[in-house]
């Protein structure tokens, strides 16, 4: 796999917290909440992957009226290149979480 | 959102969909801060085959065109500013940093007359031949390379 990514610690950590629940779909602000990152980082890094066909995203159904959230998890390459990465390099905390959600 | 480029807009909604999760206003007003970064970013277009390469060699030659006139007039404004704000009762010092600053508006103004004749000067393909469209653009990318890394200079 030669994807040109930059590894920034970031990218790192966005892909090691996709890898905490590698085939589920996940919120932008959850991945936020949980990384630190704000959502200026946030969403170019998923938008890179995604370029890469890393990511794939797709649009919640919802019953109640609701608005559709916008998801994203792996694809099957994301996942191979997410755990070589993350394997390759330890994940750094970035430090506070965004967003003031405390106990993560 | 509506002035999203047309590669963000399905992730622009995206982040404006998750403002309404963002517990708290200021924090709501963070994430949306964040994500006016995210609305303007045009991602490099995908070259899957021949030709979407000779599509981007048009767009490549299009913005070409338009770029170096607008950077001239930018700059010859620039510079009849400065130019005479340099001539108005001031300081030693205002004179000479306005005179400066419309020096380097007049030189920026040049090299745009420069790579505007330049660019007019290289022969543009036919329309509707992609082949001749793609060694086009590989022949303008190998030069602006070149170019970046000081091989040549703008007018060569």
């Amino acid at each position: 796999m030669n994807f040109k990514i930059r590894r920034s610690p970031q990218t790192l950590l966005v892909m090691a917290e996709f890898l905490q629940c590698e085939r589920e779909w996940r919120y932008g602000y959850d991945i936020s909440r949980n990384t630190g990152l704000k959502s200026g980082t946030l969403y170019p890094i998923l938008m890179r992957l995604a370029e890469h066909r890393l990511l794939e995203t797709s649009w919640e159904t919802t019953t109640e009226g609701r608005p559709p959230r916008h998801m994203y998890r792996l694809t099957e390459d994301g996942l191979r290149y997410a755990r070589t990465q993350v394997a390759a390099e330890p994940v750094a905390w970035m430090g506070e979480p965004a967003f003031g959600v405390d106990g993560l | 959102m509506r002035r999203a480029s047309r590669s963000a807009r399905e992730w622009a909604e995206g982040l404006a969909r998750e403002v309404e999760f963002v517990e708290g206003d200021w924090l709501a007003l963070g994430w949306a801060l964040g994500s006016v970064r995210v609305l303007f970013r045009n991602p490099p277009m995908p070259l899957r085959n021949a030709a979407e390469v000779a599509r981007a060699g048009r767009l490549f030659a299009g913005s070409r065109e338009h770029t170096y006139p607008i950077v001239f007039l930018t700059m010859a404004l620039q510079a009849l500013t400065y130019g005479l704000r340099a001539i108005l009762p001031t300081g030693r010092i205002g004179h000479l940093g306005r005179a400066g600053f419309a020096i380097a508006a007049v030189s920026a103004a040049y090299t745009a007359v420069v790579g505007w004749m330049d660019s007019c000067m290289r022969e543009r393909p036919e329309d509707m031949d992609d082949g001749a469209w793609i060694e086009f653009y590989r022949r303008e990318m190998m030069r602006l390379r070149d170019l970046y890394a000081g091989k040549i200079s703008a007018e060569g």
